[in-house]
């Protein structure tokens, strides 16, 4: 949140906005770098790929020409540049269990795990936003000790046993939804709704003190003595000034719903990207691991471009 | 007649544990979860039984019966019967393709099924009648040229077949008729017939025009069930093969789903959208039986599970390599206790072999459950203090792993045995250190012996000195399961599989556990029994 300030803190003076867009791209691509090599140090260091390769038995002869073939046996300083090089060429190698290319697995299930992800922040933001201008407006109201009951609770309660419970009730006793899969719009509502209970806390919290300190603000006074009603004073003015700090959280929060992602859609049998990887991880598919590390670091860091971005744009005091 | 709430909750506290363990939760989450199961204890309370099965009339259960639904834990990388080792793929390719030969269920002995009969010509050389009538899903006839073309398939190294070392006693393959084969084999080849129960047919013509990669996502067998489509990471469906040569599937419809969690599993098998679930955990029994809608079925498993004593100081000096120390650690053994208070069955193996293993003898004695003998081979040993020893776990499919092993390693600290868990979550990983050499002195270790009921299934993968999954070295073992697998004269090779055995149990190159007797959770609307050789066959399965 307090990012973008200091940045501009820094230069004593405001900057345009494609200077800020350049700014933050090189910062991205400096981070996709390290996440590169992490990616590639650990992968060559936790896993043998041969053991995933080649049957048990098989003779030290046979792995030797292996390793040669695969260039396993070559410097990691050389082995990474390679790496890198058909990284930026979208070459990750062909899965060693399934025999395709990596980066087309991870495409083909990305949209999903897309779909899922905006669910589940459509149904936190339906949750927060109505909550958290209710409980900011009306301060220390039964609606605001309600709303702080529900955010405590929403965020102790974790997210997989949420998940089965869900299935339980709604699945397997009440009969309304599919208790786990994937296929209709049916499937999406209960791993949706668990990622969004999981992501609305922290939302509705942040509305809700964004709407507090707003309410308190000296032009929120102003719109209210020239007698604007209530409403309008809440969405045009209060409500507008405080969507800076949320939307920077939410952009944040992005990463976090993808690490929700892979829980839930384990419970919820979502066969989108992140059962692919747990599932590779455990096999030591390199070429599968590091197309989806690399993928969902390049998603997530867009997010993360596109939101500090679109904050600058938003807030009039950036504006040259 | 209802699934009771607070019960599953609480029954999912060992998946919290779970999650916890695989580090997908932190400490913190996990402790969330277990006072949260106060909460669903409660929720209980709010929902009662008054909606459950009444909003399921019993006619949409039989008329679901159009498809039949197994549970399998994860999609499987590859359709091609020959280019994986997985057990979830052997189950798929049971269903769309046919092997040479196939286990009778009763009688558990190989008997035919594309060959109608095979006999021995000279100690490596057999040939084989096939059936004339049978016919590819797109119509190739299968010849005696099939199963030259499926040996020489899996046997070229071009290929890199992971299943190679499972035939790779055969020498070649020669076609003598329209429909007969010789095979030749490079030794006396004892389990020629237990290895044809699990190689799949593929139409040579098919392959050769598509290619391996279309092959791959395309199967075309001689099954019971025909491929229909393969949605990645979610589902693959089959139809009932309307032409097959042999008894007819009751049920038109086979799908496989991945679900990766048990949990998951057991919610849809409850909910009906599931008819068998495999590997269910065994404190869920109580839950499934009382729903009505599924029972939980304990079958015995040719799988067994022992921890393994690095005897032969493979990863550095050990106190296992003392004889004493490792006769010791089974006497500390609880076995009878685990097995009845911990686990749905299981049956005993003094010498590792399962007794569903040809060559198993039952003659041979388990170790009694003896702390004071313990203790006191341990302090002849030079342990009169104990020691500390690091102990990889994992889990490998045995019931309530985590129970069991809390409750060995308490026993083994009893005598002086101080073994630390830790626990390795993916079984690739194990399977790594323990061929690198760097497992011991003690690890989990469950060997399913590929369906091959035969101890040389066991032995030899897993004891002889040249395989790397050994940690223990015995030149007179090692030559007695070699004499054992050159013979083909069966009384000769269970007196050397039962001397072999006495040396295994004296030994004791492991902590003995058991064979498993595994749980599937079945849908109340199908009648099916699970098999001994873990291969659930859906087309045996009838509506009920």
């Amino acid at each position: 949140m307090a990012k973008l300030p200091r940045a501009r803190g820094g230069r004593g003076r405001a900057v345009s906005l494609p200077a800020r867009a350049a700014c933050n791209l090189s910062r991205a691509l400096v981070v996709l770098f390290g996440i590169s090599l992490i990616t590639f140090v650990i992968s060559h260091v936790i896993g043998d790929p041969l053991a995933v390769l080649l049957p048990l038995d098989a003779p030290q002869a046979t792995r030797a020409v292996y390793r040669h073939e695969m260039g396993f046996d070559q410097p990691v300083g050389i082995q990474y540049l390679r790496f890198a090089a058909d990284v930026v060429r979208g070459r990750f190698g062909d899965s060693f269990l399934v025999k395709k290319p990596a980066l087309a697995l991870i495409t083909e299930r990305i949209p999903r795990t897309l779909l899922l992800a905006a669910a589940g922040m459509g149904v936190a933001l339906a949750v927060a936003f109505p909550l958290g201008i209710l409980a900011g407006a009306r301060r220390r109201s039964f609606a605001d000790s309600a709303s702080i009951v529900l955010a405590v609770a929403g965020a102790a309660i974790p997210i997989y046993w949420l998940g089965l419970m869900l299935q339980i009730l709604l699945g397997v006793h009440l009969h309304w939804l599919p208790p786990s899969g994937y296929g209709s719009w049916r499937h999406l509502v209960l791993p949706a709704f668990s990622l969004g209970v999981f992501l609305a806390p922290v939302t509705m919290r942040l509305v809700r003190s964004g709407m507090i300190e707003a309410l308190a603000q000296d032009y929120v006074r102003t719109a209210r003595a020239k007698g604007m009603p209530e409403g309008a004073v809440l969405l045009r003015h209060a409500l507008r000034n405080m969507l800076i700090p949320v939307l920077t959280v939410l952009g944040l929060q992005f990463g976090q719903l993808m690490g929700g992602a892979i829980i839930t859609e384990t419970v919820f049998s979502w066969p989108g990207v992140a059962s692919l990887v747990v599932q590779a991880i455990q096999n030591s598919d390199f070429p599968v691991t590091q197309a989806a590390v690399m993928t969902l670091a390049v998603i997530i860091l867009s997010v993360n471009l596109t939101v500090d971005t679109l904050v600058g744009a938003l807030d009039p005091r950036t504006r040259a | 007649m209802s699934v009771n709430a607070d019960e599953l909750a609480l029954e999912n506290l060992d998946r919290w544990f779970y999650f916890f363990k695989k580090g997908l939760i932190t400490r913190r989450e996990f402790f969330q979860a277990v006072l949260a199961a106060g909460g669903a204890a409660g929720a209980g309370v709010f929902f009662p039984e008054a909606p459950l099965g009444a909003r399921v009339p019993e006619a949409r259960a039989a008329a679901s019966k159009d498809t039949i639904t197994l549970a399998l834990n994860s999609d499987l990388p590859t359709l091609d019967p020959h280019m994986h080792i997985l057990r979830e793929g052997i189950i798929v390719m049971y269903h769309m393709f046919n092997n040479l030969g196939t286990r009778d269920l009763k009688t558990m002995q190989i008997g035919p099924d594309l060959a109608t009969s095979w006999k021995i010509v000279t100690p490596t050389t057999w040939d084989m009648v096939l059936r004339q009538d049978v016919k590819f899903h797109n119509g190739d006839p299968f010849t005696a040229q099939t199963v030259k073309f499926n040996y020489d398939r899996v046997l070229d190294p071009a290929q890199k077949s992971p299943q190679r070392g499972n035939h790779e006693a055969i020498d070649h393959v020669e076609v003598t008729g329209p429909s007969q084969v010789r095979i030749y084999t490079k030794r006396p080849y004892p389990i020629f017939v237990e290895r044809l129960q699990n190689f799949q047919m593929l139409p040579e013509k098919y392959v050769k025009e598509k290619g391996d990669a279309y092959v791959a996502e395309h199967p075309v067998g001689t099954g019971p069930y025909r491929f229909a489509d393969w949605r990645r990471g979610s589902e693959i469906n089959a139809v009932r093969n309307d032409d097959y040569w042999g008894p007819k599937a009751s049920i038109p419809h086979a799908k496989f789903r991945a679900i990766p969690d048990v949990a998951t599993s057991v919610a849809e098998l409850l909910a009906g959208n599931v008819d068998i679930v495999r590997y269910v955990p065994t404190d869920q029994m109580a839950a499934i039986n009382k729903s009505g809608r599924a029972r939980a079925v304990v079958q015995r498993i040719l799988r067994v599970q022992y921890i393994a004593l690095d005897a032969a100081g493979r990863s550095g000096p050990n106190p296992f390599t003392d004889k004493r120390v490792r006769q010791a650690a089974n006497h500390a053994m609880d076995s009878d206790t685990y097995i009845k208070r911990l686990q749905p069955g299981g049956d005993k193996t003094p010498a590792v072999l399962n007794p569903l293993h040809f060559g198993y003898d039952p003659s041979v004695p388990s170790y009694p459950h003896n702390p004071d003998l313990a203790r006191r081979l341990l302090a002849e040993a030079g342990y009169k203090a104990g020691f500390d020893a690091r102990w990889l776990t994992s889990n490998l499919g045995m019931p309530s792993y985590q129970t069991v092993n809390d409750a060995i390693g308490q026993d083994l600290a009893g005598v002086g045995i101080r073994a630390k868990q830790q626990y390795i979550q993916a079984t690739q990983t194990l399977v790594e250190l323990i061929t690198s050499g760097k497992a011991g002195p003690m690890f989990d270790f469950s060997w399913g012996s590929y369906s091959v009921f035969d101890a040389d299934g066991l032995y030899w993968d897993c004891f002889h000195p040249s395989s790397n999954l050994s940690y223990w070295k015995h030149e007179r073992f090692a030559q007695l399961i070699k004499a054992a697998r050159g013979t083909l004269d069966a009384d000769l090779r269970k007196r050397f599989y039962a001397s072999a055995q006495r040396i295994v149990h004296e030994e004791a190159p492991v902590i003995f556990e058991w064979g498993f007797h595994s749980v599937f959770g079945v849908s109340n609307t199908i009648d099916w029994t699970p098999e001994a050789d873990e291969i659930a066959r859906l087309y045996n399965a009838k509506p009920r």
